[in-house]
């Protein structure tokens, strides 16, 4: 059992598949000139959750990666953006133990394996701006008022 | 009073094909041909002064060719075959209204026969090109019948109609032919150019013929000398004079003709650099800065607009992404926080025995008192620890609970706030495109206002060309009056030589006095015409004018120099600064003023004349002008000046016909 103080056993970066980390520098590369398109306007902590929150949308098959590749470093992701994270995976697993402290790597390991599996998806709703709107919409008119 | 009953056209303009258009009569005297831009409403104007005339006036081009072919549609002759005759034919019925039963019918027709000879060719943009000289004009046929007795423009009746149809194209079309009857939309002469107003009333009241017969009765004056001189010399000289004194004569009246033309030239002329100096004016120096000052101003806003916009959205896109984010797992966030609530409730967590120490009795498998643990003893050991574990960061996930609750409880806010930021850019691109819009309008003004340049060069030109004819004319009145003071020693010498002799001194003195009274008839005659004018011009103006209660008058001087005098309590003023459709209203008031004067009785016709009047003039001039002239009065307009004032006029209208567009050179007209 790993002791809290161990949560240092966090990753310090956060990895996904190196196919998807080459896919999205492909995408900044061709949209370089463009600052409205979408790629130029996200940080990538927000691809790294929307993918996780689309692979458990849809049910996608968590996919390990082949090829770690860095994504981001862990310390972008703020208190909120942990939040999210944290109950994401609880909703993946469904056991609250995977929250403690000395469980951070597993957590981690988890993350990567959604995030797999939502990031073709992603890729391919980043290419289509207006669907992203357009799920926004949607999305927001479930939302009550208040 | 003759009335247009009936119109057939066969390809003829952006007609296609044929149309029947009947008009039929009745006691209503306004038809209204009602048509948008490009419907067709001039080319039937067109199409009437053709078949009665045999040309048109407006715009027409100076090459005969040129201007035939205009008036062919040329969706027919792209679909002739080469060589292939084709007409383009107008037909016109009119039927005399003079209370005779049945009426009498008048039909005219023109038509003209062509022939394709070069193939078509295609633009760029797959339109079919006919060309001006890739068309043959092989003959125009004219003919009419009346009474259906069908004479024809052929064999020996041929002259008595030619005389008939001329009579009646001269009784009851004057307005085709004169161009100050003539009104087309914001084009039609201004009565107070004076030139034309001095046509006008001197060919109404047939001031030239008067002329024409003193010239005639001093001709004949000399005439009766020579007739009665026996001596043989004497009457060689007065053949000789009399030869020279018709010279003279035929000179002055060529010479009479072409300073007329200069006059009328002049005329045009003048109007043409006042045209051209109301354009330079409109498109004045301070305009351009005006409108450079408001490009800039809505560059710098459009400028500021986009770098907002700019910054609104980068923000919008992140925020969207990080709603949809949250709303997408907010039901998993709700999830975690019913299960934290779940432990926290349960309020069974045990005191606060060290993990560490739990775990080292399950490893060593004994208790404190070192005796071994049972099974059930260490399954309850692990459920205590594992309990404990969550019991250690009780806190902490008592806050991420709150934490949770707190999020999804604000993301409704949230979401409110985007879409604010959403409206807020579409409210920005908006205005945007308007200031687009104005940024291209403006640009499209200053590039009309680059033709103040070409307006210049324009008017130089003009300039000099007034300034040449001018000086013709001068030459001409200096020639006139040296001619007229030849005519006059010729005639003193004639008298000379003659009344020695003359024993028919009392019919030579009476056609002095003849020639006298033909001065004084003239003068009268116009005098008189001028003063109908005034009055008639008056008390249509008054009618047609909504601020009728201060119009006092229409005064029209010896130099046919026209003015309105108003009326203000005991106070008369003058104006002379009118808009356009104030000229164009006094244009019609004349207009009107030398139809009753003359006692035309054809039908009238105005050609969009309500785009520059507004609603209320529209109505009366509408409502007016049947009940001031005894004629038909046909009105082509747009539907956009004409709809609202439909409901008012329809008491008075006999006909409404509608001019669509519906393709290119294929235009219908309907009821």
């Amino acid at each position: 059992m790993k002791a809290r103080s161990e949560s240092g056993k966090e990753p310090k970066v956060i990895n996904i598949d190196k196919c998807y980390t080459d896919k999205i520098d492909e995408m900044k590369e061709k949209h370089k000139g463009d600052p409205n398109h979408y790629i130029s306007r996200l940080e990538l902590k927000q691809i790294y959750l929307f993918a996780i929150v689309l692979a458990l949308k849809r049910g996608h098959k968590p996919k390990r990666s082949e090829k770690p590749s860095q994504l981001i470093r862990n310390e972008y992701l703020n208190s909120e953006d942990r939040l999210i994270l944290r109950s994401l995976i609880f909703s993946s697993c469904d056991d609250m133990k995977i929250l403690l402290p000395e469980n951070a790597a597993n957590l981690f390991d988890t993350a990567e394996r959604l995030a797999n599996a939502g990031m073709g998806e992603i890729i391919e709703l980043l290419e289509d701006s207006e669907k992203i709107e357009k799920m926004i919409l949607v999305e927001s008119g479930k939302i009550p008022s208040k | 009073m003759i009335e247009l009953t009936r119109m057939e056209l066969e390809n003829f303009c952006p007609f296609f094909g044929r149309h029947d258009i009947d008009i039929g009569h009745s006691k209503n005297k306004l038809v209204i041909f009602d048509g948008g831009n490009g419907g067709g409403k001039t080319s039937l104007l067109k199409a009437i002064q053709w078949c009665l005339f045999g040309f048109y006036t407006h715009k027409a081009p100076k090459d005969k060719i040129e201007a035939d072919f205009n008036l062919l549609n040329k969706e027919a002759l792209c679909q002739s075959n080469m060589n292939a005759p084709m007409i383009c034919r107008v037909t016109l019925t009119f039927e005399k209204n003079d209370g005779e039963t049945p009426r009498q019918k008048i039909v005219f027709s023109r038509v003209m026969h062509t022939k394709r000879k070069k193939p078509i060719y295609t633009t760029t943009t797959g339109a079919l090109h006919p060309q001006v000289d890739g068309f043959e004009f092989v003959k125009t046929e004219e003919g009419g019948h009346q009474d259906f007795s069908a004479l024809h423009w052929v064999g020996s009746a041929q002259k008595t109609v030619e005389r008939k149809a001329k009579d009646f194209r001269e009784t009851y079309f004057p307005s085709l032919v004169n161009d100050y009857y003539i009104i087309y939309g914001e084009e039609f002469v201004d009565p107070r150019n004076p030139e034309k107003l001095r046509t006008a009333i001197s060919k109404n009241c047939f001031a030239e013929t008067f002329d024409k017969v003193k010239g005639n009765l001093e001709q004949l004056k000399m005439e009766i000398l020579r007739e009665h001189t026996r001596d043989k010399k004497r009457r060689e000289a007065l053949d000789e004079l009399i030869g020279k004194s018709k010279d003279i004569a035929e000179k002055l009246k060529e010479y009479r003709d072409r300073r007329s033309t200069c006059e009328t030239n002049i005329g045009e002329i003048r109007e043409g650099i006042s045209k051209l100096d109301r354009q330079i004016g409109r498109s004045g120096g301070a305009q351009v800065e005006l409108l450079k000052d408001e490009r800039a101003v809505v560059e710098e806003e459009n400028k500021n607009i986009t770098a907002e916009i700019k910054e609104l959205e980068k923000d919008i896109a992140g925020t969207g992404f990080d709603i949809l984010i949250k709303m997408l797992s907010q039901d998993a966030r709700k999830d975690l926080a019913t299960e934290i609530q779940k432990h926290v409730k349960k309020g069974d967590i045990p005191p606060k025995i060290k993990t560490e120490f739990i775990n080292s009795l399950i490893e060593g498998g004994r208790c404190i008192c070192k005796r071994p643990l049972s099974a059930k003893e260490k399954k309850i050991l692990k459920q205590l620890r594992d309990e404990n574990i969550l019991g250690e960061n009780y806190q902490e996930f008592l806050d991420m609970r709150f934490k949770l609750l707190d999020l999804n409880s604000r993301l409704p806010q949230e979401i409110q706030d985007y879409k604010s930021r959403l409206s807020e850019v579409d409210e920005k691109r908006r205005k945007l495109s308007s200031n687009t819009t104005r940024l291209a309008q403006i640009s499209d003004e200053l590039n009309s206002l680059k033709n103040v340049s070409e307006y210049e060069q324009q008017r130089t030109k003009f300039a000099k060309r007034l300034v040449d004819i001018e000086t013709d004319q001068a030459l001409l009145t200096t020639e006139i009056s040296e001619l007229e003071n030849r005519q006059r020693t010729i005639q003193k010498e004639v008298s000379r030589i003659g009344q020695s002799g003359v024993k028919y001194a009392k019919s030579y003195a009476d056609l002095d006095e003849l020639i006298d009274l033909m001065d004084k008839v003239k003068q009268n005659t116009i005098d008189s015409a001028r003063n109908d004018m005034e009055k008639f011009a008056s008390e249509t103006y008054k009618n047609l004018f909504k601020h009728v209660s201060e119009i006092d008058r229409i005064e029209i001087d010896s130099n046919y120099q026209t003015r309105v005098v108003f009326r203000k309590g005991n106070k008369e003023y003058i104006k002379s600064d009118f808009s356009t459709g104030e000229s164009l209203i006094f244009a019609i008031s004349f207009l009107t003023a030398l139809r009753t004067y003359s006692g035309y009785t054809g039908p009238m016709f105005l050609d969009s004349p309500f785009s520059v009047l507004d609603e209320e003039h529209r109505v009366r001039v509408s409502l007016n002008i049947p009940d001031a002239i005894p004629g038909q009065l046909i009105i082509f307009t747009r539907p956009d000046t004409f709809e609202d004032m439909k409901e008012k006029l329809m008491k008075r209208i006999n006909k409404i016909l509608t001019l669509t567009k519906e393709k290119e050179w294929n235009n219908k007209i309907s009821e």
